[in-house]
């Protein structure tokens, strides 16, 4: 699914991810966990295609073509799915009208017609139970007024609407309270499935007990310093980051 | 020797052949003194100062019927015909009775009348309008005095509640050679009536020549007046308008101004509230793409205890677009109490669009609540990131946003049907609208 190797790229100019290497394939769930600084949104951004980052070296495959030569629209409707840390607020378009853009979007992309208002407003009701997201906000602007949890819920929900092949989670569970995370978390385990692969960012292992996770790895100064699988995290807490930044890199 | 030619000379001596009683005559050949002493407005007038009057494509300031062969204003007029709405169509200056609705079909409380018929028939009834708003409003307004042979006239009744809606179109149709337009609207509602009002300027995409319309408003106690306004008139024919309002005690003045589209658009609101309590809604919308040109110019009087005024002004330029917002909230002494915002945000779409946003207080009191606001800014490129980050393209974007954007403006119209004539009017210059990148 994704094959990111030796990855080196700026954040404005300065280098954030320093050879970075990562094999993901469908169906599995990966953690990147790492200290404040190290480079795990940086690797979300990029993969998504935000402007302000570059690319200085090595490459990523994605389905086997090359991620970067594609349009942010174009690996979204190719599958890739970005949750954001902070959901833009889109004033005056509803959250309606902007899911149906993007999954129409992707069904062009796909060569398949069009949906419908009324199609698709069936299949948004059924997707928002699944975060529990009310029908309300539903309809609202996107994200205005919305609670932080909401906010994280909403995205989860564009998730559930737009099935992507590959989801990035970046730090989905910052600001949310023990009731909200597991909402969230349980929509996100809804979700997974056998052709869908997820890279899961976090700064915290909470998250990690409701997300569980098949990999683990840990992000130290943009490069992965250490790989291991879900009681890694647990090890985490309890050891904290420090002392992997004192180590050199080992390979899984 | 090639003659000197002065349209000023023209017009003036057209004036004295028109028919209408002595005052009129009077303040017209005044009007054109006026115009000719003072000229077309420079940059030099503060009020001009950040729009240069475009090149008006004719040396005839005259209006004149002008034949109409060619055009098609029948399918222009198509577009705002509605079943619960009556139309009164003027094409290059003149009345249209075979484009508007028959007057079989006009609304009972309200008199709708052509100001060409009113002329004829029973013109002193103009009289106090035209004597009370002469040489206060600048030289386009006294060339519309000079100049003006038509236009719609509405008084509503007391007491009358007018459900339908009054459609006047303004067409420029004129290709064969440039027309000077001027029409001068005069509305009045007499206390505890209501009206709705939608004017569109609209014409051919290769109309030549000017528009230039004046209207006066006149709202009597508790009265309430919905106007909306689309301003589109054609590339190549550049289109002034001034509306003055006077709104009584507790009488309601609800606006919605949409500059959706031409070469030179400028729209001056003059609104006094001069009556206890009464109250101005203020609200519109430019988009301004190509080279174009749109100002709004607005001038708020609070002049009596307990006014409240609101202002709600946006602007959107693409390419060598070019906006200008002006808006002035003047409070007087006597106007204790008076509750004023303005609020005024602009999203510039390329390099080279530009938008001038002044507001302009004048406090003669202490005893005011006043608020204004101005914010000029690009596109958000999270947002833009957001909406390509889930499949959309740039394009399809930028769009969804700008339409969000003017979508505030427009959410005001609650009338179904009027907003959805409006939402077409505006649909083509979004979409149109491009982004540097």
């Amino acid at each position: 699914m994704l094959r990111i190797t030796d990855l080196h790229a700026n954040a404005g100019d300065k280098p954030i991810l320093k050879g970075l290497t990562l094999n993901v394939n469908g169906g599995e769930v990966h953690a990147i966990m790492g200290p404040n600084g190290s480079g795990k949104s940086t690797l979300a951004h990029v993969l998504a295609g935000r402007p302000g980052y570059t690319v200085t070296g090595g490459e990523v495959l994605y389905k086997s073509s090359p991620l970067f030569d594609m349009a942010p629209e174009i690996r979204a409707r190719e599958g890739v799915f970005l949750a954001y840390q902070y959901p833009v607020e889109l004033p005056g378009v509803s959250n309606l009208y902007f899911l149906r853009s993007a999954l129409n979007a992707i069904r062009r992309h796909r060569g398949e017609p069009d949906m419908d208002a009324m199609d698709f407003l069936t299949i948004a009701k059924e997707k928002a139970k699944l975060v529990d997201l009310d029908e309300a906000l539903v309809k609202r602007n996107v994200n205005e007024g919305f609670s932080g949890g909401e906010k994280k819920r909403n995205e989860i929900f564009q998730m559930a609407v737009l099935e992507p092949s590959l989801a990035i989670l970046d730090e989905t569970d910052s600001g949310l309270d023990i009731d909200a995370l597991r909402i969230v978390a349980n929509g996100v385990n809804k979700l997974r499935s056998e052709d869908r692969a997820m890279i899961v960012v976090t700064h915290y292992q909470r998250l990690l007990e409701y997300i569980v996770p098949d990999f683990v790895h840990v992000l130290i100064d943009g490069k992965i310093a250490l790989s291991g699988g879900k009681e890694l995290a647990l090890e985490l807490e309890s050891k904290g980051y420090e002392w992997l930044e004192k180590e050199p890199a080992k390979a899984s | 020797m090639v003659p000197s030619y002065s349209p000023f000379g023209e017009i003036a001596s057209a004036v004295t052949t028109w028919p209408g009683p002595a005052w009129l005559s009077e303040a017209r050949t005044a009007a054109i003194g006026r115009f000719n002493a003072a000229g077309l407005p420079s940059t030099k007038l503060e009020a001009w100062r950040t729009t240069p009057l475009p090149n008006l494509g004719t040396d005839s300031f005259v209006a004149d019927a002008i034949s109409v062969a060619g055009s098609d204003p029948e399918g222009l007029v198509g577009a705002f015909t509605a079943q619960d709405a009556v139309t009164m169509v003027f094409v290059d200056g003149f009345h249209s009775a075979t484009l508007s609705s028959p007057e079989s079909a006009w609304p009972k409380g309200v008199r709708i009348s052509p100001v060409s018929r009113i002329l004829e028939t029973t013109p002193d009834e103009l009289r106090p309008s035209i004597e009370g708003t002469s040489g206060s409003h600048g030289t386009l307004w006294d060339l519309n005095t000079a100049a003006f042979r038509d236009g719609a006239f509405l008084e509503v009744e007391d007491f009358s509640q007018v459900e339908a809606e009054v459609r006047i179109i303004v067409i420029a149709s004129s290709t064969d050679r440039p027309a000077a337009r001027h029409l001068r609207n005069f509305i009045r509602l007499g206390r505890d009536a209501s009206l709705r009002v939608l004017v569109a300027v609209i014409g051919q995409s290769s109309a030549r020549g000017f528009t230039n319309q004046q209207t006066t408003i006149e709202l009597h106690d508790r009265s309430r007046l919905d106007l909306v306004r689309v301003h589109e008139s054609p590339i190549g024919a550049p289109h002034f308008d001034t509306a003055t309002i006077a709104v009584g005690p507790h009488a309601v003045f609800n606006d919605t101004l949409l500059q959706t589209g031409a070469s030179w658009t400028r729209s001056e609101i003059v609104v006094a509230l001069k009556g206890d309590r009464g109250s101005a809604d203020l609200g519109g919308v430019f988009v301004a793409r190509g080279t174009q040109v749109s100002d709004i110019h607005t001038v708020v009087s609070h002049a009596a205890p307990g006014v409240t005024s609101r202002q709600n002004y946006r602007g959107l330029a693409a390419d060598e677009g070019r906006g200008v917002f002006h808006g002035q909230i003047k409070v007087e002494a006597d106007a204790r109490g008076a509750d004023a915002t303005q609020g005024n945000k602009n999203m510039l779409l390329s390099k080279r669009a530009q938008v001038h946003s002044t507001p302009s207080l004048e406090i003669l009191t202490d005893d005011v609540k006043c608020k204004h606001g101005s914010a000029t800014g690009q596109i958000d490129p999270a947002q833009l990131f957001y909406l390509r980050s889930r499949g959309i393209d740039l394009q399809e974007a930028t769009l969804i946003l700008t339409r969000a954007f003017a979508g505030e403006i427009l959410s005001r119209l609650t009338g179904a049907d009027t907003r959805s004539v409006v939402e077409a009017r505006i649909a083509p210059s979004l979409e149109q609208l491009g982004v540097a990148a």
